[in-house]
């Protein structure tokens, strides 16, 4: 995971800027931690962390949305809230107060919070399994801030079956929450609930998500003063600086809506020599965050004299422009709910569509900022949930279907006919063929499972929001057999065959289907479960970008050095099938 | 057992049903025992690669058919494994640009050295006596202008031992130089009759049972069932194959019987519907489903912008419209070349179809 860029690197603030994981960094201040002996209260953040509700720096009508919400999931209404925000809007913190105050306890006693240990795939399954127990007397508040590996394609499947699971179970059990700092940069490995958790877990009816926003000056304000007032006595950290330029320093930094960053360069601040510093250096650079460049982009920004600063700011600050020229995409249709009319969008799609084009996605940004700036705003409230692009999803599904079409092609069907053909034509009817009852009693033929269109059943993604029903009783789509596409199957067959055959380079396209013999399939039942994990993981997300699947490769040959022992391995590694899989378990 | 579209594909030029003459003309060229670089083109499912090895079969035997593959490894410059299949016989080998994406370019040429620097040495029989290999490109319209331009410098230096056959659906995006050295060979789709006719043999073969024993009855379902296959053979075979498969009988009723349309065809067809029927920035957006579903499916965008404004025209039937779509179209379809995100474009192409349509 990247390491959060908008630390202050200072050494007095060392542990902010070392911990290495965003998760880690989130609410410090709060965290019920065991490995620390000693609670070291040199740190204001620590010193002054909110031993009370009413002492979380945050807005109160959001507080009190969250508490009921925890109150739902005690009493069984829901199972699952979600909170998300950006890093220090003491999301963590009011969770920890909040589960106090409902279990009527003290507040580090009420919650008890993931910390991975081993790094094991499996770990975070059975950690959940072991905690669901904390029920009845010992009633907790499971509280996940730190998360397992996602970026590890396994893992996050064993995340997503873990969650979906517990929100599925019919049994009770303990209130969870996920607190999720989101990080919308692809580059560094992104991390946003969309991508974590699937929307159909998101929109199930046991599942609560509330979202944080960066907190308003006015409660900063506050929670600042109280610390202010306290280090300024004798002895504390601000005595002997003039208020008004304490005032002075809050207020440049006030922007951030950090709580946790704006107390700890506080106390740095405090600390260089006592003199009057309201340096840049406590000012963030904030590398704008992709959703809110957008809405620069989209509304224009109320601050900025004109919309050339406005541009100009998003231009020079946000870096990947590619990504935002799709995000815009995604999202135009959100102004004014839809409702602005069909030539607008006309004319916002020809110059997205130019900027694509001449590749210049700034050129196509600033035009459509201005496009947008001449549709007057109908002051209505935006209905949808903003999307990030779809286009890298696509991209990662289309390269799974050209390898299915490409092995079917070669392993299959008959390698003369063009890949385009296969999709478009044969793609549809062979399937249909080969399950036909007729065809199996005419040939004799019996195949283990269905096939399936080749590349995937085309189907409108509305059937997505359908797909619950599928797993109603908890069952998750790796366990049903029905799933498994024939064609898959006995693409794998072959591979394996050729391989025994590697002397003979000859007749794999006269090569009949064959029915496998049961030590083949008691051989690949591994290999077929990893398959079909992949496969079946339609919302691979969007950080599966090409970049990963291209680094996969890359490090395909030092894993594959560390398999040789293992004959069977090797075999199936040399032919690409379980590649995947096995590279990113090394990694 | 294969299907049939292979079972009953001609594997000699004496075994194809339709196109005399263009048969006729290879015949003869191949009877000359050489042949100029060919370029084979016409709309897909009408026999072009089937008159490819016919005629490589004329010359060389029945050896063209061993075919094996070989998947190859490329290292590009900027040291990424590259990987694509090449299909080879004795006699010659076929490629396919498109698996090579952006590095087709250096790929071709590199593979085109090597053949050329292999002398055709064949001891084993004394009756071939050709000292060049063919190479095969398929999809030759998706090579990049700049591989176009590499290849014809190619085809000039190696022309004394490799002959290439450019096979492609439309020449339009073939540079003017590779069309001036080439033969142009153009295979157009077969007639709806001449699709019925193999249909009709295939049908006597199978055995396969109609309802109804007259044979006009028969002759005009299978009309029609080319007919809705856009006379596309090797769709019709399958989409013939899929129906005897799934009926016991196949009922006829009114000179028709079950028909198949594609399953990303009916998306398109539902897309026109949703443009036609409610023309709004919502319809829009949720439009976009769609397009992506179809393009994680590979379904290249250019077939979808097709085959949208032919369902278009299709359903606004003799409109005034519908010169101004073809031309969007047209213009979206240069687009699409130029550009990266097609999505971009194939909702550019819906927004402008409804400015159109709601003027």
């Amino acid at each position: 995971m990247k390491r959060k860029r908008n630390v202050v690197k200072d050494a007095n603030t060392s542990d902010v800027s070392d911990d290495l994981s965003d998760e880690v960094i989130e609410d410090v201040a709060s965290r019920p931690k065991v490995r620390q002996l000693e609670p070291i209260l040199d740190q204001w953040i620590d010193k002054y962390s909110p031993q009370s509700v009413p002492q979380v720096c945050m807005n109160p009508q959001k507080l009190k949305q969250i508490q009921q919400a925890l109150n739902r999931l005690v009493n069984g209404e829901k199972r699952l809230l979600i909170l998300s925000g950006p890093a220090g809007s003491s999301k963590s913190t009011a969770v920890l107060q909040l589960a106090g105050q409902v279990l009527e306890g003290s507040a580090s006693e009420s919650v008890i919070s993931y910390e991975e240990v081993s790094g094991a795939e499996g770990e975070f399954d059975d950690w959940l399994q072991g905690i669901r127990y904390r029920i009845g007397n010992s009633l907790r508040v499971v509280l996940v801030e730190e998360l397992p590996n996602v970026f590890h394609k396994g893992t996050l499947n064993r995340f997503r079956s873990a969650i979906l699971q517990w929100v599925c179970d019919t049994r009770p059990v303990p209130p969870l929450v996920l607190s999720l700092t989101e990080v919308d940069d692809i580059d560094g490995g992104g991390l946003t609930i969309d991508s974590l958790l699937p929307r159909w877990i998101l929109s199930h009816h046991a599942v609560e998500w509330i979202k944080v926003n960066k907190i308003a000056a006015k409660f900063i304000r506050k929670s600042v003063g109280e610390v202010v007032a306290k280090e300024s006595i004798r002895g504390g950290g601000l005595w002997g600086i003039g208020r008004e330029n304490i005032n002075t320093f809050i207020d440049s930094i006030i922007d951030l809506g950090d709580i946790r960053a704006i107390i700890a360069n506080l106390q740095t601040w405090s600390r260089l020599g006592k003199q009057v510093v309201t340096d840049e250096m406590f000012r963030r650079e904030n590398g704008l965050e992709l959703f809110h460049s957008l809405g620069k982009i989209m509304y224009g920004s109320i601050k900025d004299e004109s919309d050339e600063i406005t541009l100009q700011h998003v231009l020079t600050l946000y870096n990947d422009l590619l990504l935002l020229e799709s995000t815009v995409f995604e999202n135009y249709q959100m102004y004014n709910n839809g409702t602005f009319p069909i030539e607008a969008a006309q004319g916002i799609l020809r110059l997205l569509g130019d900027g694509d084009i001449i590749r210049m996605p700034e050129a196509s940004i600033s035009s459509v900022r201005h496009s947008f700036s001449r549709i007057p705003r109908d002051g209505s409230i935006r209905r949808d949930r903003i999307r990030f692009p779809r286009q890298y999803k696509v991209m990662s599904r289309a390269r799974q279907s050209a390898i299915q079409i490409s092995d079917y092609r070669r392993f299959i069907g008959n390698i003369r006919v063009s890949s385009c053909d296969v999709n478009l034509v044969d793609g549809f009817f062979v399937p249909q063929i080969y399950n036909s009852f007729r065809y199996k009693y005419l040939t004799g033929k019996r195949s283990k499972y269905r096939y399936r269109r080749i590349g995937g059943d085309i189907r409108l993604s509305g059937d997505e929001d359908t797909r619950p029903l599928m797993f109603g009783d908890g069952e998750t789509q790796e366990e049903d057999g029905d799933q498994m596409d024939h064609f898959t199957w006995e693409i794998i067959q072959k591979k394996l065959k050729e391989n025994e055959d590697s002397d003979d380079n000859e007749g794999e396209l006269s090569d009949p289907i064959e029915d496998s013999d049961s030590t083949m399939e008691a051989k690949l039942t591994g290999t077929l479960e990893a398959m079909l994990t992949d496969d079946s993981d339609d919302d691979s997300d969007i950080n599966q970008t090409m970049k990963e699947h291209n680094d996969n490769d890359k490090k395909l040959d030092d894993t594959y050095d560390s398999l040789l022992s293992d004959s069977d391995l090797d075999l199936l590694m040399s032919q690409g099938i379980i590649r995947q899989t096995y590279t990113e378990k090394v990694i | 057992m294969s299907l049939w579209v292979d079972k009953y594909r001609p594997k000699t030029l004496a075994q194809l049903s339709y196109h005399d003459r263009i048969s006729q003309n290879l015949k003869a060229l191949s009877a000359s025992g050489d042949f100029p670089h060919l370029l084979v083109y016409g709309p897909t499912g009408a026999g072009k690669k089937t008159r490819v090895y016919a005629t490589l079969q004329e010359i060389f035997g029945s050896a063209v058919e061993r075919l094996k593959i070989d998947v190859k490894t490329f290292t590009t410059s900027s040291n990424r494994k590259l990987e694509f299949n090449v299909i080879s016989s004795p006699y010659h080998l076929e490629i396919t640009p498109s698996d090579m994406g952006n590095n087709d370019r250096v790929v071709i040429q590199d593979l085109l050295k090597d053949v050329a620097s292999t002398e055709q040495v064949d001891f084993t029989s004394s009756k071939v006596k050709h000292r060049f290999k063919v190479v095969v490109i398929n999809e030759a319209d998706c090579l990049s202008r700049d591989a176009q331009a590499a290849l014809r410098r190619t085809m000039e230096k190696y022309s004394a031992n490799t002959r290439l056959i450019l096979v492609c659906n439309s020449i339009s995006n073939i540079i003017p130089p590779i069309k001036s050295r080439t033969l142009l060979v153009r295979i157009p789709k077969p007639t709806i009759e001449e699709i019925g006719d193999i249909l009709n043999m295939v049908a006597k073969k199978e055995q396969v049972k109609f309802n109804s024993n007259d044979p006009q009855a028969i002759t005009s379902f299978l009309n029609n069932l080319a007919e809705k296959s856009d006379r596309n053979l090797r769709r019709s075979l399958l989409a013939f194959e899929t129906i005897s498969m799934q009926n016991e009988t196949i009922p006829i009723t009114n000179n028709s019987g079950p028909q198949l349309t594609l399953d990303w065809e009916i998306i398109i067809s539902g897309i026109a519907d949703a443009v036609l029927k409610s023309r709004s920035v919502a319809t829009l957006a949720k439009l976009r489903d769609a397009y992506y579903e179809l393009l994680a499916h590979c379904i290249p965008a250019k077939i979808i912008l097709k085959t949208l404004l032919f369902n278009l025209i299709e359903k606004l039937g003799d409109s005034n419209v519908v010169p101004k779509l073809v031309e969007l179209a047209s213009d979206y379809d240069e687009r699409l070349s130029l550009g990266q995100k097609s999505i971009f474009h194939l909702e550019g192409f819906t927004a402008n179809a409804m400015v159109a349509l709601e003027s």
